[in-house]
């Protein structure tokens, strides 16, 4: 019997802004446990949730960037649940008019387009962490209040790769519109799947399992491949599916049970008394839809179609602003060769940058100096091989590239005078080879050239080299 | 009306996250209950389809932006502060029993 | 001069003139309080120690001409639902019995800023749910009138120590009449303000779109200066409103009401209204045409389904503000949880009373999967109509009048009526919360066996100022400041 998956991702997102969404509390990663905090993270008695604005528009943002229609009339609910990182016993969120609808994004998978909808996207506050030791549990409450977004998709999802495909989409959509670092190492993008399979041609959604802690891109799509197996396992031996919720463990590469769902969980949602109803008029719509940057997709297409980037570039060249406003800016303000920024940028960037796990604003590199190198190279001041070395010094310290070539010595000998100096000297010297050239032993050239690129310290021009030498050679 | 029997009650003490000591205090608890959940069965006599709920005590609605809270970042409470309602931590956070 | 004879405008001149001290306003007081609060039992805390500590400084203030502050030197009584910073706040729970905050609420921030001096923490029903003050965990109050009687509730302690005389004016709550109920049982002024004039930010939520804290004092002009001094937006809460510019209450107060239209609904006189209470009212209608009101009949047909409508919204809301007592970071903790459910639900268990787990239970009821639109959308319906019933009458009349209660203060074993009897009491006072709009209780009439009678004052949202306009009139012509300097609360 053949199988097909149904996948459906849940997608927080915190967003960077300066304080909490319901309180002014500072945000900040990494900090002592319980700092930052104000009384009402702390679900003090008295205390009133006051809304951000900031976090409201970062929520519109986000929401535009998935092409969702924005509510006019928006509101929060409570949602009741007992646990000690949920200070109030209830989390503040949207249950029935989220900011946010009817979205969607595109994928790309073997060069074939599809379209993923988005059911909703909503705003909510984040909870504290719970620190689990042997017989007991720790709390700090400084994540709690943190503003979030919960992006919801529609089951379009059909396998664990277009799950990580559509990911990747989210992020990087969100990382355009700056409205959250999206990093899933500290947090700041988290993902929840819920998962089934059915037998291929059935209508009927098979029943779902909900797959949490995956907590980086592969895990994603690791958990869920292990889930589509386990369930056609179930299946095939004749079991049934149970409603029930998962873990993804990193160790053994397998998801594990955490709890059977008993019917649906009893949230007890109601509207939000301690907040006003919130109006988003046209006025506020657009003023916050001008601020959206140009969004990866449209990139892509303008890197594809006006640059000749190959689909490959182009995509990994979108991944992130930084990337591709530093492409951007090395084409179009310092002419830089696309297709050679490129290179450099998806090669040896890169590279440094995984390598270091850094951003390009942590580098020595500028659009201009990288523009600067890829020039000298291009008209011969270094070679490839020397190009490494400055491109090193770049990227680790910054400067112009023909300073840094410079100061390494390296430039390239290019002047016609002195290079035919060197080659008339050579071929004083070397009498024989010179005589075995106008013999027909052509290999002569090869031990010549060498002559003089020893004579030069490896700097001089070799095309210029190859030139002058011909030249010089037949006039004797 | 749905018989609100002791079992729902108990149901929704859970829900609540209150424990409820004996069969005594269930029913003791439970009468009053019934009695004004019984009251407001009255409400059914109305026809209220096209009522809009009305949730609060005004007509209360944020216009526009620039009337809410400005994203700007105050003082913290100290940990100390956080701390002082419970004598139960470690390492400036709050200590709770195991889960299960 | 006795000093608990004063009202908060006599102490304020009489300061401002440096006839009495501070000190000596302070001192006076404590010693009232001690010599009675064993028969009345208003106060949970005294905080006598930093009053005193306080009331010198501004005595050093007062010598030096340095009286800032509209109630410099003027005590005052909290009721213990709104924080006090580093004062124990207990709600009358055992689930607070240990608490204090980190934080003022901002109304005590403002007394503060006018230099009045706090007292102490006034008893309450737990929570504030209750109409008694019998369900504190600590105490049951006894009003001053009558010991034999409650003195109301919620804002039992705070009504019973201003009729009392501790202390010129206090601050109650009024989620469903807890400041108007006991300030008729006890034969005070007291105030529900709109929703948005007063913020709640520092209220302990009980149900936090019908919560409001409102002034109680001895008179209305007290009131109207109070009122003045604690609304006005606030950051912390932005419920507060923008339309909050107009809180000089006392200019036009004493403006004659010539031609004023208030309106009786016919249902706050039905059956269910004792005789002595619409015999007062009836009276209390022709002293307002005789100071030339015009007061017509009109009709309230939602009326009979607010007590349900409130009840479950009230305890829907109240079932997530009191989620957050969970023993972790402040209150009573159950010991020897073997668990974190444990730990829930043994802490839930003993810190909260009866009453409080009763309705926590209800609300959780009303909100769970299969209830939530029978009962709770179908009360926030019932809102709406009731909403428009008020909006109606209110088109055409500045005020709407009626008895703030159906009886008058009960005695306590006379309270114990099965089922929802006994929420009947509050079904005049509800339609004010359900609404939003402001309600005043004044006294108008006490029964032959000494037990004051009150009158409510209901108007538009934001228009206290006609409220307290009508009310001043009035108490020109009925008022009970003299039997208030002549209770004798069972002395010594």
């Amino acid at each position: 019997m053949h199988f097909e998956t149904v996948i459906g991702l849940e997608v927080h997102v915190e967003l960077k802004t300066n304080s909490k969404i319901f309180s002014n509390a500072p945000l900040h990663y990494g900090h002592e446990p319980n700092t930052n905090i104000s009384v009402v993270e702390l679900g003090y008695p008295g205390t009133l949730p006051v809304l951000n604005e900031t976090a409201v528009e970062y929520g519109m943002k986000a929401a535009m960037a998935l092409n969702m229609q924005i509510a006019e009339n928006t509101k929060f609910d409570r949602k009741n649940y007992y646990y000690p990182d949920n200070p109030k016993a209830y989390q503040i969120s949207q249950f029935d008019k989220p900011i946010g609808e009817h979205g969607s994004l595109e994928i790309e998978i073997d060069g074939e387009k599809k379209t993923i909808g988005i059911t909703r996207l909503h705003l909510e506050e984040d909870a504290g962490k719970s620190t689990h030791k042997e017989d007991y549990s720790l709390v700090d409450l400084n994540r709690q209040g943190t503003a979030l977004v919960e992006i919801v998709s529609e089951p379009d999802i059909r396998t664990p790769e277009e799950a990580y495909k559509y990911l990747e989409k989210i992020k990087s959509i969100i990382q355009y519109t700056g409205v959250s670092d999206v990093k899933m190492e500290e947090g700041s993008l988290r993902c929840d799947a819920n998962i089934s399979i059915r037998p291929v041609g059935q209508e009927k959604f098979g029943t779902k399992t909900e797959l949490k802690n995956l907590n980086s891109f592969n895990f994603v799509r690791k958990g869920l491949e292990h889930e589509v197996k386990r369930q056609e396992q179930v299946l095939l031996s004749g079991g049934i599916i149970e409603q029930e919720t998962r873990r993804y463990d990193e160790k053994t590469g397998e998801t594990v049970l955490m709890r059977i769902k008993e019917g649906a969980d009893d949230y007890r949602y109601f509207p939000e008394p301690d907040l006003m109803h919130l109006h988003i008029d046209n006025e506020w719509k657009e003023r916050v839809r001008a601020s959206i940057p140009t969004l990866p997709d449209e990139l892509r297409e303008k890197y594809i179609n006006e640059y000749d980037l190959p689909v490959y570039d182009a995509e990994i060249l979108t991944m992130r602003k930084e990337m591709s406003d530093f492409f951007s800016d090395m084409v179009e303000t310092h002419k830089a060769d696309p297709k050679l920024a490129s290179n450099w940028l998806m090669g040896g960037v890169n590279e440094y940058l995984n390598k270091n796990n850094a951003e390009l604003d942590d580098t020595g590199l500028t659009a201009e100096n990288l523009t600067g190198m890829i020039n000298i190279i291009e008209d011969g001041t270094i070679s490839s091989k020397q190009a490494k070395k400055v491109f090193s010094v770049l990227i680790e310290k910054g400067g112009t590239a023909k300073q840094v070539a410079k100061d390494l010595g390296m430039e390239q000998i290019s002047d016609p005078a002195v290079l035919t100096g060197m080659v008339t000297d050579v071929l004083d010297a070397n009498e024989q080879s010179v005589e075995d050239y106008k013999n027909g032993k052509d290999r002569a050239i090869g031990f010549l050239v060498g002559q003089i690129m020893k004579k030069s310290k490896g700097q001089a021009n070799p095309k210029m080299v190859n030139q002058i030498l011909l030249e010089e050679i037949n006039k004797r | 009306m749905e018989e609100l029997d002791l079992k729902i009650i108990q149901r929704v003490a859970e829900l609540s996250k209150i424990e409820i000591k004996d069969e005594e205090e269930l029913r003791n608890l439970s009468t009053k209950i019934k009695s004004i959940v019984a009251h407001s069965e009255r409400l059914n006599d109305l026809d209220l389809s096209d009522v809009e709920p009305m949730t609060h005590a005004m007509q209360l609605q944020q216009e526009t932006s620039g009337s809410l809270r400005k994203d700007e970042a105050g003082e913290p409470v100290t940990q100390e502060e956080a701390l002082r309602n419970t004598e139960f931590t470690e390492d400036g956070q709050f200590k709770v029993p195991r889960m299960i | 001069m006795n000093i608990n004879e004063l009202t908060v405008e006599e102490l304020y001149s009489k300061i401002h003139s440096k006839e009495i001290k501070p000190s000596e306003v302070v001192g006076a007081l404590f010693d009232r309080i001690e010599k009675y609060d064993g028969n009345i039992k208003s106060f949970i805390t005294l905080t006598k120690e930093q009053a005193l500590e306080t009331a010198a400084e501004l005595d050093r203030l007062q010598k030096e001409d340095k009286m800032d502050g509209e109630l410099f030197g003027i005590p005052v009584g909290i009721k213990d639902n709104i924080v006090t910073k580093d004062i124990l706040t207990t709600c009358a729970s055992l689930m607070l019995h240990n608490f204090k905050p980190v934080y003022d609420a901002t109304v005590m921030t403002k007394l503060k800023d006018q230099n009045s001096i706090l007292m102490g923490k006034l008893n309450m029903d737990e929570f504030a749910m209750g109409s008694t003050s019998e369900t504190s965990y600590f105490q049951t109050t006894k009003n001053p009138w009558n010991l034999e009687c409650s003195p109301g509730g919620s804002s039992g302690g705070s009504a019973a120590a201003v009729a009392a005389g501790f202390v010129p004016y206090a601050l109650g709550t009024d989620t469903g009449g807890s400041v108007r109920q006991p300030a008729s049982f006890c034969g005070i002024v007291g105030m529900k303000p709109t929703y948005g004039r007063v913020s709640r930010f520092g209220l302990i939520a009980f149900a936090s779109s019908l919560d409001q804290v409102g002034p109680m004092t001895r008179t209305v002009r007290d009131n109207a200066k109070v009122l003045e001094l604690i609304s006005g937006e606030d950051s912390s809460n932005d419920m507060t409103s923008a339309r909050n510019q107009d809180t000089d209450f006392l200019s036009g107060i004493e403006k004659d009401i010539k031609g004023m239209k208030l309106a009786l609904p016919k249902e706050f006189l039905g059956d269910d209204v004792d005789e002595s209470v619409t015999e007062a009212v009836l009276k209390a209608k022709e002293r307002f045409e005789s100071l030339g009101a015009i007061v017509e009949e009109v009709e309230m047909p939602n009326l009979q389904y607010v007590v349900s409508s409130y009840y479950l919204i009230a305890s829907s809301e109240a079932s997530a503000n009191l989620a957050r007592f969970d023993g972790i970071r402040y209150g009573y903790r159950a010991e020897n949880a073997k668990n974190l459910e444990e730990l829930y639900k043994k802490s839930r268990g003993e810190g909260f009373g009866d009453e409080v787990k009763r309705r926590i239970l209800l609300g959780t009821y009303v909100l769970s999967a299969g209830h939530y639109d029978d009962y709770y959308v179908k009360a926030q319906k019932l809102r709406r109509l009731v909403s428009d019933d008020v909006q109606r009458i209110l088109t055409d009349y500045d005020l709407i009048i009626g008895p703030t209660t159906t009886t008058p203060a009960h005695k306590y074993d006379e309270v114990k009526i099965e089922g929802t009897k006994e929420y009947k009491n509050d079904i005049l006072t509800i339609p004010a919360n359900l609404v939003g709009v402001p309600s005043l209780s004044i006294p108008c009439g006490v029964t032959e066996d000494n037990r004051p009678i009150g009158m409510q004052l209901i108007g538009n949202h934001f228009e206290e100022r006609k409220i307290y306009n009508a009310a001043y009139q009035f108490e020109t012509v009925y008022n009970l400041h003299e039997e208030l300097k002549n209770l004798t609360m069972g002395a010594e």
